[in-house]
């Protein structure tokens, strides 16, 4: 459903979503009852670097209005801002924080598994990215041969 | 890591294994030997039992090694300090590599019954499956020997003991004159009912009688209970009310009897008496352990014996003498290098740690957990002892805050899981995700330590935590509730550790978050900020950007998510318009909108956290009264008129500002007062009071050190590393 509806025109797509009744989403444990029958979208804006919404972000989130529910992943310095706006929001550490950190673990796994938690949890009828997809901003790790480069 | 002896110890034990090791730990120090401690948890005492203050301040004080939970150390010698920690709930991570391995026997195996202590059936094998040795036992006194032997046990028994050793400094000798009667005989025990006599035989031994009085420190509740109405020359004092050297100074005879069913090990309240130089009245059987320093007889004939030291001042000098010098001789810490090398044996050639390769560990990692709360009060705490941990440990920050970006900012790792309560969920449901995720993450950081700092540790959380089960959990819980919570104290079980920031106003605290006292550790109140650490006003100006001549009003009436502020607020407005000269500075936290400009030319927005090191800019404040604001603004002696947020949900802010108020170190109201605001405010534009205010607070001194005294606790007991040695590459 989510890819199809990337190819099609978003008002569109939202009226089909309400016509084929989006309350088919049992694995979405972040919404309640009453958004599970609304439609979501999930914006990955993971390479947000300014203080404020970037420009594209707020294209984005103008763009995707008619959607019930908004969720961002971005940095936490934005999360009063979407907040203020009505927004849910998730984070992942940013690949300079994991390098700093020290941790040395199995970075690859965790952050596959929580991206894929994420779109599980929320149950996105739409999908969009402002800034590359979170599997190019974690590339270096995600395609990494092993931890050594983080720890 | 190299060792001279290795402690595998439980350091919440209260009475006479805890101050041997006390003693032991000095000792080894004055001998110019390597000691370190692996603390254990043995089944005996509740998970979060308070560890034995005295026995950690040794432990701090001799610099006593705290073995790191991911280090392997060696030593000559290891020593399994108390039976009850051979015991199958008892988990020892990362190993030791020892010459030797002892069992230290604290106790008989059983009562003078039979009732068995111990299961000391399975004592060979979980000696070699758990702890890679044969069983071999130090028993610490000929009492306890005869017992193992008579009980199997002369296999395994090592020919010398492990005596108990005392510092005789910190007991003076008690001068020796003339008695005024009543004559003062005394004891002290941990109040354990076995600890004394039945009632018949205590008034035998404690008779009520004129020319007597009995003074009892521990003493149980129970064993008051079986008599009808106490005697009248017994005074009874609850256990650890006075420091035991004190105690012992202010009595002329010490006897101890207890319960027919117990067998004193080997009496360590005994050996301190008699380092006082007290005349000592005990049991036949301890002669066994103190030969010709007591005098031994039956509980009907003590009294006999009291007489004859009543009448004979001579028979108490040299009976003073001979303890003082017997406790010298053969039990002061001088005995340790001997006792040691006594149980050394030469390195086995084919011992399986000579083999291992030595790794440098990785750092290791503390999970700091938070709950949302309405303001910043559980993020500021973390983030101040994640400062004091220092860099030894990798701090990651777990979080329910929407203001995480604060962690993230000060360098640190910082996640965060969405609360059910903006999403509206059900709490079960809630529960379920955060449990994956709790346990996703404890399983991907594998955290030596846990920290979490809320109300309420939600089930999905303490379900994770047991669930991996290889972390040390602490709950950091700050105190002043305003009802009792039975759900929250239910929770202490998943603990090992809860520690209780200090309150400035504890007088004043009800008490609903101490309801097991013995579990739930108090130290100073925690700071981001130390007083010595504050930008002095100019520089603090600067940096906020503020005019150097204006007076500058802080304003921190919190976020206002669950508490209305707006006549404050109004009021603020209106005494703004009335003193031109008066700039008011409205410092919000990340938890508000981004942008926002000045409301007024002279009412200011600044966003910034952590706010503390900046307070001197202000001239005073207007806040309420939350457990960061309160304490930092007092220790920053910043005069502050309190307006309590007095949601029902929130801690008694009510009480830091009338306790604070009644302390003349702030001004207070209540937020629906305006004539007592007015009132307030209009005193904080006088210098003299806001000096006075501002001296009263820079009175408290020395009790700002929350956050480190909590990183010193936890260095012991999680076993965190006191430094860290980047790995060689």
């Amino acid at each position: 459903m989510r890819r199809h509806l990337q190819n099609i025109g978003l008002r569109y797509a939202l009226r089909s979503l309400r016509i084929l009744g989006a309350a088919n989403k049992p694995d979405a444990v972040l919404l309640t009852e009453q958004r599970k029958r609304g439609s979501v979208a999930l914006i990955w804006a993971l390479d947000e670097t300014a203080e404020h919404l970037s420009a594209g972000l707020s294209e984005k989130l103008a763009k995707l209005s008619g959607f019930e529910t908004v969720v961002v992943v971005c940095p936490p310095r934005l999360f009063s801002a979407l907040r203020s706006e009505g927004h849910f929001f998730e984070t992942l550490p940013a690949p300079d924080d994991i390098r700093r950190s020290g941790v040395s673990s199995n970075w690859e796994l965790y952050l596959r598994r929580r991206i894929a938690r994420i779109r599980k949890n929320w149950g996105p009828d739409f999908e969009a990215v402002v800034g590359p997809d979170p599997e190019v901003y974690y590339e270096t790790i995600l395609n990494g041969p092993d931890d050594s480069a983080l720890s | 890591m190299e060792l001279d002896v290795l402690y595998l110890a439980d350091l919440r034990f209260p009475g006479g294994t805890s101050t041997s090791l006390k003693y032991d730990l000095r000792a080894c120090k004055m001998a110019g030997l390597k000691a370190g401690i692996v603390p254990l948890s043995s089944p005996l005492f509740a998970r979060s039992q308070v560890p034995n203050s005295a026995l950690l301040a040794e432990i701090q004080a001799t610099g006593t090694v705290i073995v790191p939970q991911n280090e392997r150390p060696r030593t000559r010698v290891a020593l399994l300090y108390h039976p009850l920690l051979l015991d199958k709930t008892v988990h020892l991570r990362a190993g030791f590599d020892a010459d030797v391995f002892y069992l230290v026997v604290h106790q008989p195996t059983r009562d003078r019954r039979g009732r068995l202590y111990f299961q000391t059936g399975n004592w060979p094998g979980l000696a070699a499956d758990w702890f890679g040795h044969d069983l071999r036992l130090l028993p610490v006194s000929d009492i306890v020997r005869k017992d193992l032997s008579r009980h199997g046990l002369s296999h395994a028994l090592h020919p010398a003991n492990w005596t108990n050793l005392i510092d005789p400094q910190d007991f003076p000798q008690k001068q020796i004159g003339e008695l005024t009667s009543p004559v003062k005989i005394g004891r002290h025990s941990r109040p354990s009912r076995d600890k004394l006599p039945s009632p018949p035989v205590s008034l035998a031994c404690y008779p009520q009688h004129a020319d007597y009085n009995h003074l009892m420190m521990g003493v149980p509740q129970d064993f008051l209970d079986e008599f009808e109405t106490l005697p009248w020359n017994w005074q009874i004092y609850p256990f650890s009310s006075w420091p035991v050297s004190e105690f012992l100074q202010s009595l002329d005879i010490y006897s101890y009897f207890h319960s027919d069913t117990w067998v004193e090990a080997f009496g360590y309240n005994v050996l301190e008496a008699l380092a006082t130089g007290l005349p000592c009245v005990v049991p036949h059987y301890m002669e066994e352990t103190f030969s010709d320093a007591c005098f031994y007889t039956d509980p009907a004939n003590a009294p006999q014996v009291y007489d004859r030291l009543r009448s004979d001042r001579s028979l108490r000098e040299e009976a003073s003498s001979r303890a003082r010098d017997h406790v010298v001789s053969r039990f002061g810490l001088d005995q340790f290098a001997k006792k040691l090398e006594n149980v050394t044996e030469a390195p086995k050639a084919s011992s399986p740690g000579s083999l291992r390769k030595r790794q440098t560990p990785d750092r290791p990692v503390v999970l700091s957990v938070t709950s949302n709360g309405v303001g910043l009060g559980h993020l500021s705490r973390q983030l101040a002892i994640a400062e004091a941990l220092g860099s030894a440990v990798n701090v990651i920050f777990f979080s329910l805050s929407e203001a995480i970006e604060v962690a993230r900012s000060m360098g640190y790792l910082a996640e965060f899981r969405p609360f059910h309560r903006r999403l509206k969920l059900d709490v079960d449901e809630w529960n379920a995700f955060f449990f994956q995720e709790m346990r996703e993450a404890l399983s991907h950081y594998k955290p030596t330590l846990v920290l979490f700092d809320g109300n309420l540790p939600y089930a999905g959380f303490t379900d994770a935590l047991e669930s991996y089960g290889k972390s040390y959990c602490t709950w950091i819980r700050r105190g002043l509730w305003r009802t009792s919570q039975p759900e929250s104290i239910a929770r202490e079980g998943f603990f090992d550790a809860i520690i209780e920031p200090g309150e400035l106003c504890e007088a004043l605290d009800t008490g609903y978050s101490r309801q097991n006292a013995e579990k739930v550790a108090r130290v100073n109140p925690v700071l981001m900020t130390q007083p010595h650490q504050l930008l002095d006003k100019t520089a603090a100006r600067r940096a906020l950007d503020l005019p150097d001549s204006a007076i500058v009003c802080l304003v921190q009436l919190g976020s206002e998510a669950n508490f209305n502020m707006s006549l404050p607020r109004e009021l603020l407005f209106d005494f703004l318009d009335r003193h031109p000269d008066v700039i008011a500075v409205d410092v919000r936290s990340p938890l508000h909108v981004n942008g926002g400009s000045d409301i007024h030319e002279r009412f200011l927005l600044r966003r910034l956290f952590p706010l503390s090191r900046y307070l001197k800019a202000f001239d005073f404040a207007v806040c309420a009264a939350g457990y960061n604001t309160f304490h930092e603004n007092i220790a920053a002696a910043l005069p502050t008129l309190f307006i309590p947020n007095d949601n029902p949900e929130m801690d008694a802010q009510d009480s830091r500002a009338l306790h604070g108020a009644r302390a003349g170190w702030n001004l207070a109201s209540t937020a629906d007062d305006p004539y007592e605001i007015e009132t307030q405010l209009r005193k904080l534009l006088d210098p003299e009071i806001r000096q006075t205010l501002s001296l009263a607070c820079a009175r408290k001194t020395g009790c700002w050190d929350g956050a480190s005294q909590i990183a010193r606790q936890l260095r012991i007991q999680a076993r965190l590393p006191q430094s860290f040695q980047v790995p060689a590459q």
